[in-house]
């Protein structure tokens, strides 16, 4: 046995060893990781799914202020909405239906016109 | 055969009109109730004592939503609901908030099913349907909310609480046109604990849920009861009331609805999992393993769930 060269020889054993050690942890060391990573996960979508809800609802509130919506009430009338209501109307606001009432007048004016263009009557006789 | 000069030119012209106006306006509904298929339904009914507001200018929305909500018994007026449903911009009001401001003064907003029947059974029960009606045409739309409260099968007539009719009178064809327009959607506002009288027990389910998102407690409870009192083998409510009741603190109530549904379906693993947190809450932990061990087993969607509510059992149970 040669003293001077068996510390270095030690040490490469040694390091040998850890190495091997660690790889043969690696796994297990992942799989544990893995379980609460995947808790993080679903925490973490949870927590996106909490903040695409706020920004849904902040959305809305912010196109009825837009249409003349009173602030006083908005964050409630918003709020009595469930998270599929939200979705439905987001962004569809200027475009769905909006009952209002009769408009009349309006209406067969238009049917005259249109009866007019199709040339049954002749009530205008400019056109 | 004396042939008019005209006849061609305009026979084109009314064909034109046709497609314009009327291309798409059969009555499937009426056809068939007044042809004398409808079933158990009375031929005419009236629900004299519903509340008339006339509406102001393009409110329909809060006067037809107050006539409603006054026949269930809530102490309100259109210019009170103004500030819930209307929008100025818009000069209207929309489905979406009818239906939440329904919630809000604390009655079960239930869309029934989007048919002429469905309709009549609701009036024929005794409750008056909101309905949105386009008054004008597929793409010049006026859309209005009027409040049916009766029928005459043999008049075919619609009876409404609309506009600044307190009694207007449709023909049932014409209101199907203009209903049919609107998707034939129409709702009725339940005081909680009563029911829909249609059959739908998945419908009920979303009305009940909604309403729980801002209803007093004990009311909620009762909804979600009476739906069971009905439906008693409704997975959707069962789970929809364990829920209630875990949230609400009560795991003892919620794992007995978690199990009732295990029972019914046994391979519906989200049951399984809601069983296994409500009796880890009881502190049954054995139990609660093996609750979760099923649900992970039957995986599906929420796996990642089921997981993280195994590893909590497993905890707990090395806790002991």
């Amino acid at each position: 046995m040669t003293t001077p060269n068996s510390t270095p020889r030690f040490l490469a054993h040694l390091v040998a060893l850890v190495f091997a050690f660690a790889c043969i942890q690696a796994p297990v060391h992942a799989a544990m990781i893995g379980t609460d990573t995947l808790v993080s996960q679903v925490e973490l979508q949870q927590q996106r799914d909490a903040l695409a809800e706020r920004l849904l609802r902040d959305d809305v509130k912010k196109e009825l202020l837009i249409l003349g919506v009173n602030p006083d009430d908005v964050a409630d009338r918003v709020n009595s909405m469930t998270v599929s209501e939200i979705r439905q109307v987001q962004g569809q606001l200027a475009s769905l239906p909006a009952g209002s009432g009769l408009g009349t007048v309006a209406l067969v004016l238009v049917i005259l016109i249109l009866l007019e263009v199709a040339g049954v009557i002749d009530i205008f006789p400019k056109i | 055969m004396k042939v008019m000069p005209c006849s061609r030119s305009l026979a084109a012209g009314l064909f034109a009109l046709w497609l314009v106006l009327g291309g798409c306006s059969a009555t499937p509904h009426s056809d068939r109730l007044l042809a004398g298929d409808r079933g158990e339904l009375p031929t005419r009914r009236e629900l004299v004592d519903v509340p008339f507001h006339p509406q102001q200018q393009y409110q329909c929305g809060p006067a037809a939503l107050a006539t409603l909500l006054q026949f269930s018994g809530i102490d309100t007026t259109p210019d009170a609901l103004v500030s819930r449903v209307y929008v100025p911009g818009r000069q209207g009001s929309f489905q979406v908030e009818m239906l939440a401001a329904t919630r809000h003064h604390q009655r079960l907003a239930h869309v029934i099913g989007p048919s002429l029947p469905a309709l009549l059974a609701a009036v024929a029960g005794g409750r008056p349907v909101l309905v949105l009606q386009n008054l004008g045409l597929d793409w010049y739309p006026r859309w209005h909310y009027a409040v049916v409260v009766g029928y005459d099968l043999e008049r075919r007539q619609i009876l409404l609480r609309s506009g600044v009719e307190a009694r207007y009178v449709m023909g049932v064809k014409l209101f199907e046109r203009t209903w049919k327009r609107a998707d034939y959607w129409g709702m009725v506002a339940l005081n909680p604990g009563e029911l829909p009288v249609e059959d739908d027990a998945r419908g009920y389910f979303l009305s009940a849920a909604a309403f729980e998102h801002n209803a007093a407690p004990a009311l909620a409870d009762k909804a979600w009861r009476a739906g069971l009192g009905r439906w008693p083998d409704s997975i959707e409510l069962l789970m929809g009331h364990g829920n209630f009741l875990h949230a609400r603190g009560d795991a003892e109530g919620a794992a007995i609805q978690f199990r009732a549904v295990t029972e019914r379906e046994p391979e519906y693993a989200p049951a399984h999992n809601n069983l296994a947190e409500a009796l880890l809450d009881l502190g049954r932990v054995r139990e609660a393993r093996q609750a979760a061990l099923r649900a992970v087993a039957l995986g599906g969607e929420y796996l990642p769930i089921y997981r993280q509510t195994l590893h909590r059992a497993d905890h707990a149970d090395m806790e002991l």
